[in-house]
């Protein structure tokens, strides 16, 4: 059982370093030159040969991957090519929004996931069923910029109820705070929503099959009651997993939320980054958003290791 | 205005505006509405927060004028800063923080007198010597600035205080634009010493209270301002929207009041709303389709006017502007230019004159490649109709699609044809000189005139206004006639405000009234 938790840890380690050979090789064939990008099309050839030599751009790019990595496994992201800040602080500053953004998300969606599938489970087949079933396969099937932009078009343009974009988060009041995280995380929310639904349903009505279900219901307890204390306890494995997996896509695939959103979180500043050939800004990011990734993904394998028994027993 | 190379932040703008190209194409012209930006009926009112969102915004946003190079940068550089010299909105020069300057017979050497009683957010009275620092500061190759070449003409030791109001200024070599380069905004004057940007000092309207780059910049009222009374706005909020859709959904949800870079297929949306007003400017922005010059076959002028020749003009500023610009002549001086020559006729499309010059350079059958990209402004439409206008004189153009990334380091001025885009330059001689001159660094279409060289040279001596603009016509002929590069269109400036916004004077130099918001204030 450790062994095989083990394993997965060591492979997650492994899947972090090819990513950091990927992320290093994509930002080093980016096309355009860091200097011009940085210095504006006027600037002169001895000017950009400095900024370059300062850079440490002429070095071969075997030595500049391992420095990066080196530094990075240390803590050291390196300092902003466009602004000649530490990158640490700007990275922090945007993780947090993104982290709130994801967090808020996630305090939505799972539970409205959770049991709209449970309802789902408990009445399959009714009319509520194929609703929810069509509707919510819907909203998942357009892109979220689209649910993003209609989202704004009725609830900011038509009603003004909440702004259209959340340039800038005011942290002082709860509800300032909310108000503009609402839009985004309800985009979020459409995002992940199906997957989560289907699969409770899908594993809830797989245990409603066994059995044990049909004594208890031979017993008389309540459709209320079956699908709660006998059927979810044996279907948390597989609901566990597609959790973990959502709220991995929550952190990770915050990019176009946030662009549509302007909101100043990782996924931005990533698109800002990539405007601005500021490559180690663009590194940490993309290593921030795989990095994360992979560890829900390792979570959402172990807690489907401990939740399921066959896949202990097989270690 | 510079050309912006960190025009990587359109990137997703043009994904939508491709989607809507077809719409486009069926779109009636519409002109743009001055809606009542100057209804002054009850007079302007005083207080209120103005906030505006800005097409891009990154953490390479800076406060620090020598290194002014987005949009965003000079909006908020416009808010804290005063340059010597103004540029109103009909395009002549007027005082700033210099009451009065002039040159000498010869045109190289120049006596500014200072503004009195003007004094800088800190309290400290401006003075020569601050002007000296930034004069120096733009100069200084360590400071990076891009308007350091604009300027070098300036010798930075000579600079010399008469007095704590006079300013004395040598130039190496004659410069009668001297007053148009004190215009320019990376010469927005801050005070001797002064380094630390993140806390801007400066004499402008209104003074920084915060700034986050990629973020947000807060601006309140310089109650000391030295235009009494002004400015009427009590603060400003500046933000970046990089998604054009985004920024036009803020603008109709009431989270911003004002808008630049409103898309053009928006604008006849945006006309149709009582409480938005549209704003659009025609400028001295355009874009060009140069041809190295210096290989076959661009360096056959038959071949470069049977492409010109090749353009219906009219078509292309409806079709693929929805008509918000204004046509060009194959020179890059725009219709309100003062040196802007009248005498010049738009050149027609003509299929048949098209076939004729090429049919001369033994080209007939050809295929030209016509690069360009969405980094280009409305390109991608442009090109593929002018090669659908072109086939219609049998003239085959292959229009290919280089990627935005990198397109000014990898693809132009390396491909033989690929376009390019000019937002403008402070001067009449930079304006003709930055592309064509045959030294020029940025000769895109590697064209090489003697004739046009030595008129550039001349008229950078001549003060007397009648006498240089005889020598500008007779460049933008030489331009028209055998000139690198097709010049379509000007596109305009377009841009919306909430109808309750006041006092924004459409202007030529750039977005927005080119940010001049002294006088700007909110009809409640």
């Amino acid at each position: 059982m450790l062994k095989l938790i083990l394993l997965r840890a060591v492979l997650g380690i492994a899947s972090i370093w090819v990513i950091s050979l990927l992320v290093f090789a994509i930002t080093d064939i980016l096309p355009g030159d860091t200097a011009t990008a940085i210095l504006g099309q006027e600037a002169t050839e001895e000017s950009r040969a400095a900024l370059r030599d300062r850079l440490g751009l002429d070095r071969p790019a075997y030595i500049r991957y391992a420095d990066w990595l080196a530094n990075m496994v240390q803590g050291d992201f390196g300092v902003s090519f466009a602004t000649d800040t530490p990158v640490a602080q700007t990275v922090s500053l945007r993780v947090a929004n993104s982290l709130r953004l994801a967090i808020v998300a996630a305090i939505l969606a799972v539970p409205i996931s959770l049991a709209l599938g449970l309802l789902s489970a408990a009445f399959p087949g009714s009319p509520f069923d194929k609703a929810l079933t069509v509707g919510s396969l819907l909203v998942v099937s357009m892109p979220e910029f689209v649910v993003g932009l209609l989202l704004v078009l009725l609830l900011a343009v038509s009603f003004k109820l909440l702004p259209a974009v959340t340039t800038s988060l005011d942290t002082s009041s709860l509800a300032g705070t909310l108000r503009g995280l609402a839009l985004p995380a309800l985009t979020l929310l459409a995002a992940v929503q199906a997957h989560m639904i289907r699969m409770t349903r899908a594993a809830v009505l797989d245990v409603m099959r066994k059995p044990f279900i049909e004594m208890a219901q031979l017993k008389g307890a309540s459709r209320g009651r079956i699908v709660l204390r006998h059927a979810l306890p044996n279907a948390v494995g597989p609901i566990v997993n597609v959790v973990a997996l959502n709220l991995g896509y929550l952190v990770s695939g915050v990019v176009v939320v946030e662009v549509v959103f302007s909101y100043p979180g990782l996924g931005l500043l990533m698109v800002q980054s990539v405007a601005t050939r500021d490559m180690p800004v663009i590194q940490i990011t993309a290593m921030i958003f795989c990095t994360t990734y992979v560890l829900l993904t390792l979570l959402a394998d172990t807690l489907a290791l401990l939740s399921n028994p066959r896949l202990r027993d097989a270690a | 205005m510079k050309r912006q190379t960190s025009a990587g932040h359109q990137n997703l703008a043009v994904s939508r505006r491709e989607f809507g190209a077809g719409a486009l194409a069926l779109a009636t012209v519409v002109c743009g509405v001055f809606s009542s930006h100057r209804s002054w009926a009850d007079g302007p009112k005083k207080g209120g927060l103005f906030k505006v969102a800005c097409d891009s915004s990154s953490a390479k946003d800076t406060l620090d004028p020598a290194k002014t190079i987005s949009v965003i940068d000079l909006c908020r550089a416009t808010q804290i800063y005063n340059r010597l010299v103004d540029i109103a909105p009909d395009g002549t020069l007027r005082p700033a923080l210099a009451e009065s300057w002039e040159g000498n017979a010869a045109g190289d050497e120049w006596v500014v007198k200072l503004r009195q009683g003007v004094s800088f957010h800190n309290g400290k009275t401006l003075t020569a010597e601050d002007v000296i620092y930034t004069i120096r500061r733009v100069l200084d190759p360590e400071t990076a600035s891009g308007a350091r070449v604009l300027i070098a003409d300036i010798d930075g030791a000579a600079l010399k205080a008469d007095d704590s109001r006079t300013l004395r200024i040598k130039l190496t070599a004659p410069n009668a634009d001297l007053p148009s380069l004190l215009a320019l905004y990376q010469l927005h004057v801050v005070p001797e010493g002064h380094t630390d940007f993140a806390k801007p000092v400066g004499t402008g309207p209104f003074s920084c209270r915060s700034f986050e780059p990629g973020v947000a910049a807060v601006f309140v009222r310089n109650a000391n301002y030295w235009k009494s009374e002004l400015p009427y706005l009590d603060e400003i909020h500046t933000i970046g929207i990089q998604d054009p859709t985004a920024r036009f959904n803020a603008l109709l949800a009431g989270d911003v009041h004002a808008i630049t870079k409103l898309d053009a297929n928006l604008v006849q949306r945006a006309s149709s709303l009582t409480d938005i007003s549209v704003l659009s400017t025609p400028g001295p922005a355009h874009a060009t389709y140069p041809m190295r010059s210096d290989a076959p076959p661009f360096d056959s002028n038959d071949v470069r006017l049977a492409l010109k020749y090749a353009m219906d003009r009219e078509k292309l500023l409806s079709v693929a502007y929805a008509g918000q610009g204004v046509v060009g002549y194959d020179h890059p001086v725009a219709s309100f230019n003062p040196y802007f020559c009248p005498e010049i006729p738009l050149r027609p499309y003509d299929p048949e004159r098209a076939k004729f010059h090429l049919k001369k350079a033994g080209q007939e059958g050809a295929t030209f490649e016509l690069t360009t990209s969405t980094i280009i402004q409305n390109g991608v439409e442009a090109a593929t109709i002018y090669a659908e206008m072109a086939s219609k004189a049998g003239i085959n153009i292959k229009v290919t699609q280089a990627p935005a990334d990198g397109y000014w380091s990898a693809t132009w001025m390396k491909k033989p044809w690929a376009m390019s885009t000019w937002w403008g330059r402070p001067t009449i001689d930079s304006t003709l000189g930055v592309a064509y001159a045959s030294d020029a660094k940025w000769n895109e279409g590697a064209w090489k005139n003697a004739k046009f060289d030595q008129i550039l040279k001349d008229a950078r001596a001549i003060t007397d206004f009648d006498r240089r603009k005889q020598l500008y016509w007779e460049a933008q002929r030489i331009l028209a006639e055998e000139g690198p590069s097709i010049i379509p269109v000007f596109m305009n400036w377009l841009d919306a405000t909430s109808a309750k916004i006041k006092g924004i004077q459409s202007h030529p130099m750039g977005n927005l009234g080119w940010f001049q918001w002294d006088e700007a204030w909110i009809d409640s």
